[in-house]
């Protein structure tokens, strides 16, 4: 059996009324209304032609009723004529009648070809041509002189009792002609109203059948289609697990099969998928661990070194010992970061949300970095609100954000510059700003400013020692909050970073007074201890970290002014007996300068001797120094400090 | 205060135990890992445990959870100081009854202060 032909076969087998597919249905109506399509012509046709032949002679019909019209119309003039002869002896009639006999011979010869097709009509005309003949046409010149009448003119046409016979005749043949018209006009009018009905009905068939094939396409491909639409929401939602339901084997069948062929597939690489992100997570984890108990150990035993519990060290190795433990810091904080991008892009972040108090975690992140700022001579300021929007956030991670943002606006703000924060909400969300007084952020670069490792090309950015991803971190957060984070900046002029979050807009609390650690407090007091003696210097230094205050210490007068206007300490100890500048000019430096004269500066002097020379509006310590005295005279003096 | 220190690793043992006797001035006693700490913590009565989480033998996680099912060792106040830095990992720990969790690193000059903060959030959270 050919291919085609099996092929064929095969369609007709499969076309029991259940697995019916579209193009089936498509075939079959197509052949039906074709079929209807070319029988309507080919009924219409032979309707038609007979319409037009019967149009055609109730035409013709029409011409001879006219003649014959003509015909009697002349008759009558004729008689007319011949009757004024008869009385009046005009002879002028002749000449009428011979020219009418003329145009009425023409007129019956006509009659005769056109009309003269039915017996009846025949012999009508036969009957009429006979009378005319006899009467207008042999008759020439039939008058008569009567004997009793002398002078009288006569005609026997006139005196016969049926010379009105010739117009009984053409009214006949009218009437006949008449009466086969309206006939014929009947049958037009009937054959018009059987076109009309064919047409009306035969479009009706055809609507019917198009709406009937609509209605199944309608009713085969909905119920699938809206299955399929089910499914793929399904799908969207995450439900990999959703199956179409297949019945039969038309098209929609078909695609519901490939669908749930698809969504196997889409589960199976899902799978596959969430392994290697799982893979990825831990892999991840495990390198950051492993990286971190090794930085544990170097950091942990710098520390201690620089603190002194191992002992002294010289100045140069504590110098060295501080560049690594500076650079192991920025090595810790490139490995958090990166975990945080690895988990961003995995997205395996985990957020862990409740209702806190906006304000109250701001002002926990400013604690954080207060000292910071204080080191880096940087004037951090917070428009604390009195009450507080209760947001939904992890707080936590917020906290991380604010300590980003504000860490980068100190770190690009010279010493002496500002740092603000505020938030104000609205409706439905809360925006916190944070701007600088620093160098700004050129426009081209303000568009990927949150994209990876974008750091500005700049000399003083590069020395920030930044990662360059703590700002797509702040994105990332944000963006997992439901808010957005943005940037206005101008060079030379500071940037404001800000961020918004989603708020009820009802919701508000009492704004409390931060909570500050043993560490937090204690890491916020920066003393400068100026000193030209390494011993003493160290020795102090050690005692003042381990209390956690933040220790500078500076070797010569010149150092300790430059260090005092940079970090801006809360306290300065102070050696009077150094080589170049001794302390009392180093105080009059400090009492000078705007930015260092409020510092308070305490002399510590090993000449007791030198005392009587101070001046008595300075404390006076005197070395060597009791360290359990020195600790509680610290405590009392910023005790004091902020009292007063 | 007289800690119990668990931690595997020999580095991290004795940067702590300096940190925290030299700097913190507290007694400090070391495990490797937590079966070692389920037995010294019986003997020893520490007023707080320092956990490390990846241990062998018993991780910090099931030590900590095995130290609050007995009632002797159940008051005992156990902080985490881990490399786990994941947040989901932090919670884990929170929930099977620490007071806290320091990350290493670490650093040591401050590391008794860290502790104080954790006693007193936990303290004032209480």
């Amino acid at each position: 059996m050919p291919k085609r032909l099996k092929w064929f076969a095969h369609q007709l087998r499969s076309m029991s009324p259940g697995n019916w597919q579209i193009r089936h249905r498509l075939i079959s109506a197509g052949v039906a209304l074709s079929l209807l399509s070319l029988a309507t012509p080919f009924y219409m046709r032979t309707h038609l032609a007979d319409l037009a032949n019967t149009y055609s002679w109730t035409a013709t019909n029409w011409e001879v009723l006219d003649r014959i019209h003509e015909f009697g119309r002349l008759v009558t003039d004729s008689e007319s004529n011949l009757r004024a002869y008869t009385t009046s002896g005009n002879r002028a009639w002749l000449a009428t009648i011979g020219t009418n006999r003329t145009i009425m011979d023409e007129l019956l010869d006509t009659l005769w070809k056109t009309a003269g097709d039915k017996p009846q009509r025949a012999a009508l005309l036969t009957e009429a041509t006979k009378s005319y003949r006899h009467w207008l046409h042999d008759v020439v010149d039939p008058i008569i002189r009567t004997s009793d009448h002398a002078n009288r003119f006569t005609h026997t046409l006139v005196e016969e009792p049926h010379a009105f016979r010739i117009h009984q005749l053409i009214g006949e043949l009218a009437r006949d002609i008449r009466d086969d018209t309206i006939v014929a006009n009947a049958a037009v009018s009937n054959a018009s109203h059987k076109s009309v009905i064919v047409v009306t009905y035969g479009g009706m068939i055809f609507f019917i059948g198009f709406a009937a094939l609509m209605l199944s396409l309608w009713f085969t491909l909905m119920p699938g289609l809206s299955h399929l639409v089910n499914a793929a929401r399904e799908l969207k939602r995450g439900n990999l697990d959703y199956r179409v339901n297949i019945v039969g084997r038309s098209e929609t069948a078909q695609l519901g099969r490939a669908f749930n062929e698809m969504a196997v597939s889409l589960k199976a690489q899902n799978e596959k998928l969430k392994e290697l992100n799982r893979l990825k997570t831990d892999f991840v984890s495990t390198v950051s661990h492993e990286l971190r108990t090794p930085l544990t150990a170097i950091k942990g035993s710098i520390g201690l070194i620089l603190g002194g519990v191992t002992g002294d060290i010289p100045t140069e190795t504590e110098e060295m010992l501080r560049i690594t433990q500076k650079n192991t810091d920025r090595l810790i904080r490139l490995i958090n970061e990166v975990l945080d991008v690895a988990k961003i892009e995995a997205g395996a972040i985990q957020m862990h949300f409740d209702k806190f108090s906006l304000v109250d975690t701001i002002s926990h992140a400013i604690l954080g970095i207060e000292a910071f700022a204080h080191t880096q001579g940087i004037k951090l300021i917070w428009e604390k609100p009195q009450i507080s929007p209760l947001v939904v956030i992890d707080r936590d991670r917020l906290e991380q954000v604010m300590t980003n943002l504000l860490s980068n606006a100190i770190k690009f703000t010279e010493p002496g510059g500002t740092v603000s924060v505020n938030c104000e909400w609205e409706n439905d969300r809360v925006v916190i700003n944070v701007t600088d007084t620093g160098e700004g952020i050129h426009e081209e670069f303000l568009d990927r400013i949150f994209q990876k490792f974008q750091q500005a090309e700049s000399a003083a950015h590069k020395a920030k020692e930044g990662t360059g991803l703590g700002l797509t971190i702040c994105k990332a957060l944000v963006e997992e909050h439901g808010g957005t984070i943005w940037v206005q900046s101008r060079v030379a002029a500071g940037s404001t970073f800000s961020f918004s979050l989603p708020w009820n807009g009802t919701e508000f609390v009492e704004s409390k007074k931060p909570v500050i650690s043993p560490l937090a407090r204690q890491k916020r007091k920066t003393i400068l201890i100026i000193d030209n003696e390494p011993d003493f210097t160290t020795v102090l230094k050690k005692l003042l970290e381990h209390e956690g205050y933040w220790a500078l210490t500076a070797p010569d007068g010149k150092t300790g002014v430059e260090l005092a206007i940079k970090h801006r300490p809360d306290l300065v100890l102070l050696d009077v007996m150094m080589p170049d500048m001794d302390g009392f000019a180093v105080r009059k430096l400090l009492a000078a300068a705007p930015a260092t004269q409020n510092i308070p500066v305490v002399f510590v002097t090993i000449s007791p001797e030198l005392q009587g020379d101070l001046t008595t509006d300075i404390p006076v310590l005197t070395k060597p120094l009791v360290a359990d005295d020195f600790k509680v005279w610290l405590k009392t003096f910023f005790t004091s400090q902020k009292a007063a | 205060m007289n800690i119990l220190l668990a931690e595997d690793d020999p580095s991290i043992q004795a940067i702590a135990v300096l940190a925290l006797t030299r700097v913190g001035g507290h007694k400090v006693t070391t495990v490797k890992n937590g079966v070692e700490l389920l037995e010294e913590v019986i003997k020893n009565k520490p007023d707080l445990i320092l956990l490390d989480v990846m241990m062998p033998m018993l991780d910090g996680f099931e030590t900590c959870a095995r130290l609050k099912q007995v009632e002797a060792t159940r008051d005992i106040p156990v902080i985490f100081l881990t490399a786990k830095a994941q947040i989901h990992e932090q919670h884990h720990g929170m929930n099977v009854g620490a007071l806290g969790y320091i990350l290493k690193p670490f650093d040591p000059m401050t590391l008794h202060l860290q502790i104080d903060e954790v006693l007193q959030n936990h303290a004032k959270a209480a």
